[in-house]
């Protein structure tokens, strides 16, 4: 397939060239950019390299980009504008598209993104980064570079760093549950003590009914305080449980009014950012411009066309004047009709007129091209702005719906609350009876008592016991709520109970595992891949470029490493060869990078290279590239000394 | 079929490695295991409580 488009470079202010430079480039071709020393010739590779890798962010494209002078150490692109002035512009205009560069000491603006890739893949100079590699066997740097190896990798880490944390959290709330048993084992045993000590008062209190009679008044009271102050233990053990519980409910309710907040939180600060972006758009002066920009075009053209259509007037007169005048050296002027005009002088304005016509019909084409370009933004506009409405009604009916949730769960929580403060009321209000009653019984016992030796004796070992059994359960309370407290771990800021924190904290670390297994895999396909397709292209290329001097090149695959076999399957080390050699490897691993992982990118840039080959082999690498430039649609670009300005020759097959 | 948090995550991270920026590719990664965390916890909370 023959691509032979043309595609206009304009480069402003770029590097050495000042003000505006054209160049007129082919595609499928291979363009010999000639020039003398300083003339430019490298600030054009440049500037292409910036348009086509903008926006650069990789260790090691930043450092190429540095050494090809396109950022400088602070990442910025001054040393891409032109000493004499402030900023620079590069553009490259073909029948498809149009990309364009604004290039300021701080930074690049360009509509379309590059591919900081190009660098390594799409410049062959003194400072390609295979060239300054070539020494070092080892090219899992390529591979890695190449492949999205590299970036499986960062992701692993970030992976490899949240798992550590999880299973620390996982150890954390492990911990808290040996804490938690531990816990529990006290209050079981403080639960059998409880029993312990009620049974035996009971027992007491079977042989104290056994003794001889006594006041029956004071006896059935004894009874009645004695059931009643049991009934008032049960009683306050039973409202303490509901307390405990809704408490827990309400923390429920309290983490869902937090999850919602922060839901909320977001949802209002989208909706900012919507409402800001829509105002912008449709406040702003984007779309003026635009719309000015197009009525400003729309007259051009009218203007341009009133102009064509009095030209082609004009030419239709000298047209029909030239077509009479068979046989004859002069006529009358067509347009005056008074004086004579030589009938080859009259040919001659008619060509201009013709030549004017056609350059007139040429701007009309180009500004209705930019027309449709600015149309095209236009309407991308509008249907951004229709978007962006789209999703604002979205967002403000969530925060209605969000908003309405938090008011109904913060209302729950106050009905729960104003429970509890009853429930509380209860409790102190049978503590004061209790208290009370308590006071009464141990005069009744004590009254009793003092009837009766054997009975006082009785009764104060009853009353010791209910002592004891008192604090018993308050230790039990005590060390229910320290439970309760223990049992509750706070995650993201929201209080779960440890049960939920290691289940949650387990199944992460279980989707981390899996994540870090699959990602190992992804990593070691992606370097087999990327391998085994350079490999493909190398044997071809070496094949084809006749480089005698190696039998075979290839990447191993477990070691990543170059390797370099002379004729006779002998293996030599790269460091080994000698620089002409050196150059040729490099090369051809140039081109078979550019082949294997950037071929669909047109732009291949070779910058003063082919100079280091004897004439023979840059004509055999000249015919090669020309040959792909043909079937791929590349647009290869050399530079080369040479003439006496800057000129581009095309290299066609 | 509702797809699992195995899943779920496998597809985040790919999309990050695919079209995120070098410079900011870790900090997107780490942005979508805390969404995903969120996720579970939430999950953990609202519906199994």
């Amino acid at each position: 397939m023959r691509f032979l488009s043309e595609v206009k470079v304009t480069l402003t202010n770029v590097g050495g060239l000042s003000g505006e430079n054209v160049i007129r480039l082919r595609k499928g071709s291979v363009n010999i950019i000639k020039a003398p020393n300083f003339a430019g010739k490298s600030s054009i590779v440049k500037g292409l390299a910036a348009l086509l890798s903008w926006p650069i962010s990789d260790n090691i494209t930043a450092e190429i980009a540095q050494r090809l002078g396109i950022i400088d150490k602070r990442g910025r692109p001054e040393p891409l504008i032109n000493i004499y002035s402030d900023q620079a512009s590069v553009e490259i205009r073909s029948d498809q598209e149009v990309r364009r560069a604004n290039i300021t000491r701080g930074s690049i603006i360009s509509e379309q993104p590059g591919d900081e890739k190009f660098l390594i893949t799409s410049i062959l100079s003194p400072d390609a980064e295979v060239l300054v590699r070539i020494n070092e066997a080892d090219v899992s740097w390529l591979i890695d570079k190449l492949s999205f190896a590299n970036r499986y990798e960062a992701t692993k880490k970030v992976i490899r760093n949240a798992l550590v944390d999880a299973k620390l959290n996982l150890e954390r709330i492990e911990k808290r549950g040996e804490e938690i048993k531990a816990l529990r084992e006290e209050i079981d045993e403080l639960k059998g003590e409880k029993e312990r000590l009620s049974n035996e008062i009971k027992g007491l209190e079977e042989e104290a009914s056994n003794l001889p009679p006594l006041d029956p008044a004071l006896v059935e009271r004894r009874d009645w305080l004695t059931k009643e102050l049991d009934r008032i233990r049960e009683q306050r053990e039973r409202l303490n449980d509901e307390i405990r519980r809704d408490k827990v409910d309400i923390e429920k309710e309290e983490n869902k009014i937090k999850e919602t907040k922060k839901e909320l939180v977001d949802i209002l600060k989208e909706l900012k950012e919507v409402e800001a972006e829509l105002d912008k758009l449709i406040k702003g002066e984007k779309k003026k411009e635009l719309d000015e920009a197009i009525r400003k075009i729309d007259d051009e053209i009218g203007e341009l066309q009133k102009e064509a259509l009095r030209v082609e007037g004009e030419l239709r007169v000298y047209e029909g004047a030239l077509n009479i005048a068979v046989g004859v050296k002069e006529i009358r002027c067509p347009l005056c009709g008074k004086s004579v005009i030589e009938v080859s002088t009259l040919k001659g304005i008619k060509d201009e007129v013709k030549a004017r016509l056609l350059r007139i019909k040429k701007d009309i084409t180009e500004k209705q091209t930019d027309r449709n370009l600015l149309q095209g933004e236009l309407s991308q506009v509008e249907d951004k702005i229709k978007q962006l409405g789209k999703r604002l009604s979205g967002l403000t009916g969530r925060k209605d719906n969000l908003e309405g949730s938090i008011k109904r769960l913060e209302s729950d929580i106050q009905s729960a609350q104003s429970k509890l403060q009853a429930i509380q009321k209860q409790i102190d209000a049978l503590d004061a009876k209790y208290r009370k009653l308590n006071e009464e019984l141990e005069d009744v016992e004590k009254r009793i008592g003092r009837k009766d030796e054997a009975r006082r004796r009785l009764y104060e070992k009853i009353s010791e016991l209910r002592q004891e059994l008192g604090k018993v359960e308050r230790s039990i309370e005590t060390k229910m709520n320290e439970l309760e407290t223990l049992n509750r771990i706070e995650i993201e800021e929201v209080t779960v109970d440890t049960d939920k924190a290691k289940k949650v904290y387990t199944e992460w670390s279980e989707v981390l595992d899996h994540l870090t297994e699959y990602l190992e895999k992804r990593i070691e396909e992606e370097r087999l891949g990327a391998v085994r397709r350079f490999n493909e292209g190398v044997k071809d290329l070496l094949r084809r470029l006749e480089f005698k001097e190696f039998e075979d090149v290839w990447i191993d695959e477990k070691g990543l490493e170059l390797v370099v076999e002379r004729r006779g399957g002998k293996r030599q080390p790269i460091s080994s060869l000698s620089t002409s050699e050196k150059y040729a490897l490099a090369t051809l691993l140039q081109i078979a990078v550019k082949e294997t992982y950037m071929p669909r990118e047109p732009f291949f840039l070779l910058d003063g290279t082919l100079l280091a080959f004897d004439k023979e082999r840059a004509s055999s690498i000249l015919n090669y590239l020309s040959e792909q430039a043909s079937k791929r649609g590349w647009i290869v670009c050399i530079s080369e000394v040479g003439g006496e300005r800057l000129t581009v020759e095309y290299l066609t097959r | 079929m509702a797809k699992s948090l195995k899943e779920l995550i496998v597809e985040d991270v790919e999309k990050a490695v695919r079209e995120s920026q070098s410079k900011t590719l870790s900090q997107d990664v780490e942005k979508t295991l805390k969404m995903r965390f969120k996720d579970l916890l939430k999950g953990e909370i609202l519906e199994r409580s």
